[in-house]
């Protein structure tokens, strides 16, 4: 689903990435761990394509995706979400769903019609929203609920694009670099469901990487 | 997310009857103002489609509106078209330019956006004022109006053009809508509140704030034709910064971000206007006191605050229950 070869990236005379590879099988889940300026954030941003490698190659679901923008690579499958919940505040959990598979269809330009009515992009917004458990709250304004549900919201609009390939970020912790990560019933359970749900106060990683996600048959 | 509330329609409905009502009945400086308000509105839904949905803040509108204007009479005038291809040409070329302007700002967003908006403005303003195709500093005069005697309509006759510019209003009210409601215009509010996650989710952004900016210039370039025809005489002061700094006004006044606002904004700005420039020369002053106050009031301009109180209205019920229960 998604593979580095050789990946390198520098700042200056600072070689951060040396030479990564690593592959993501469908089905697969797997964690970036490391301690502070380890360099996850700097992988983790060449995946998405905020930054440009150095040299080596990105491949996401067999095609090289190394020269991409980020737009054209969340297009081919490739989904994020944030440390730091990056919502959009002001409009309803509907709406920021609703909002993420519309332009994850293509219908983010059109013109002739409202993508938020489609029969598609509502079926989307059901279904994920049942998923990470925001059915009850679909009506109400993003800033104004709690900060669990907020963050149950920014997996949702990552899995509202129904991406292949889900890099999923989680924020600082001690835990995991005491590597204690399987005491994370997300990680140890699996199921994108937990990782959705999480819970406050706990350890957490940087960034996860989860292959093959949710009902995809890619 | 734009949505036609039952307030907001009413309100519509209101103002479409209400200014019908009084292009009927009005003598000819009422009609005057109608026209003026006509102009001014569809410049500001075209500014409050990008500015108070999109977040994109605009000092080039009035730069649009009068290229739209000039585009308009030199197609009429030199080019020997008849009014409407020449609208349409000028409101092609606006749109045109629109997209450009848009998609070389788009990388730009809060103080930038708006200094390199004004900067487009500006050029497009010295452009006018310098080049002699367009008659200078003296303006241009002889834009025509449609010729409509076909089906019996005399577009000279004051009254017949007051009632033709309420309608190419609620034309452009029409388009802006339709656009909020888009794909489109959806993710131009998403844009406006997390540039970066859509992006994230697959948008292109510049393409969409260009399209978005294209329809607005759109829009302006409209409201230049109108004016061309209302006064049929246009000079480069149209272009001028100013105008859009009072579009802006106007469209803070009437309620940014609820496109039924400016109209309300551009009929009392207008009105005010005239009214208190008939008593005091210092109007500006007085509006913009006004503009303070509704700046500080927190309110979504005048018509967020007539939403707020209709909220609150409906809301009330509900808390005289909670009470009851308790
Ligand atoms: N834009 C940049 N310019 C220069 N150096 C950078 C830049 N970004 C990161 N670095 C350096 O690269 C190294 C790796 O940084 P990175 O943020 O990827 O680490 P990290 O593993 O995410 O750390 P943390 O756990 O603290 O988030 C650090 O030494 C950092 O100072
Ligand atoms: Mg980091």
């Amino acid at each position: 689903m998604l593979e580095t070869r050789n990946l390198t990236k520098s700042f200056g005379p600072i070689q951060v990435t040396k030479g990564v590879s690593l592959k993501l099988e469908k089905g697969e889940r797997r964690v970036i761990l490391g301690p502070n300026g380890a360099g996850k954030t700097t992988l983790f941003n060449q995946l998405v394509g905020e930054i440009t490698p150095n040299s080596g190659t990105i491949h996401l679901d067999g095609a090289d995706v190394t020269g991409l923008r980020v737009a054209d690579r969340a297009r081919r499958g490739l989904s994020r979400s944030y440390q730091k919940n990056t919502l959009f505040d002001g409009l309803t959990i509907r709406e920021n769903l609703g909002l993420a598979a519309a332009v994850a269809l293509g219908k983010g330009q059109g013109l002739w019609s409202d993508p938020l009515q489609s029969p598609e992009v509502r079926e989307t917004v059901r279904e994920v929203a049942a998923q990470v458990d925001l059915a009850p709250y679909l009506d109400a304004r993003v800033d104004a609920v709690s900060y669990g549900i907020r963050r149950q919201l920014e997996v949702g609009i990552a899995l509202a694009t129904r991406p292949k390939v889900i890099l999923h970020r989680t924020g600082h912790g001690s835990g995991l670099r005491r590597g204690r990560h399987h005491h994370r019933p997300e990680l140890r359970r699996g199921g994108l469901r937990r990782v959705a749900r999480g819970r406050q106060g706990q350890p957490a990683s940087e960034g996860h990487l989860f292959g093959g996600v949710g009902r995809c048959s890619t | 997310m734009f949505t036609h509330s039952p307030l907001r329609l009413t309100t519509l409905a209101i103002l479409a009857a209400g200014s019908l009502a009084y292009a009927f009945v009005a003598g000819f400086y009422g009609m005057e103002i109608l026209a003026e308000i006509a102009i001014l509105a569809i410049l500001v839904i075209a500014l409050d489609l990008v500015a108070g949905f999109g977040g994109m803040v605009s000092l080039c509108h009035g730069a649009l509106l009068g290229v739209g204007a000039y585009a308009f009479t030199v197609a009429a005038n030199d080019a020997g078209l008849t009014a409407l291809p020449a609208m349409l040409l000028a409101v092609a070329l606006t749109s045109a330019l629109s997209f450009l302007i848009g998609a070389v700002c788009a990388r730009s967003t809060g103080i930038y956006f708006i200094m390199a908006t004004l900067a487009f403005g500006q050029m497009a303003y010295s452009f006018v004022f310098q080049s002699p195709l367009f008659g200078g500093d003296d303006g241009l005069s002889g834009a025509p109006r449609p010729d409509l005697s076909a089906v019996g309509i005399d577009l000279t006759d004051s009254r017949a053009f007051a009632v033709y510019a309420i309608l190419l209003v609620a034309f452009a009210y029409a388009v802006a809508a339709a656009t909020l409601r888009s794909g489109l215009g959806r993710s131009l509010v998403g844009l406006h509140h997390n540039e970066k996650r859509l992006r994230a989710l697959g948008l292109t952004v510049w393409r969409a704030k260009a399209t978005a900016f294209a329809i607005s210039g759109a829009l302006a370039g409209l409201a230049g034709c109108l004016a061309a025809q209302h006064t049929q005489f246009i000079s480069p002061g149209l272009l001028s910064w100013t105008v859009s700094g009072e579009a802006l006004v106007v469209v803070i006044l009437g309620g940014l971000g609820t496109l039924v606002g400016p109209l309300l904004g551009a009929i009392l700005f207008v009105v005010l206007k005239h009214e208190i420039s008939a008593i005091t020369p210092y109007w500006h002053a007085i509006v913009g006191v006004i503009l303070i106050a509704v700046v500080m009031s927190r309110a979504k301009g005048v018509f967020g605050f007539i939403e707020a109180r209709w909220e609150a209205r409906k809301a009330q019920p509900l808390v005289k229950e909670a009470k009851a229960d308790a």
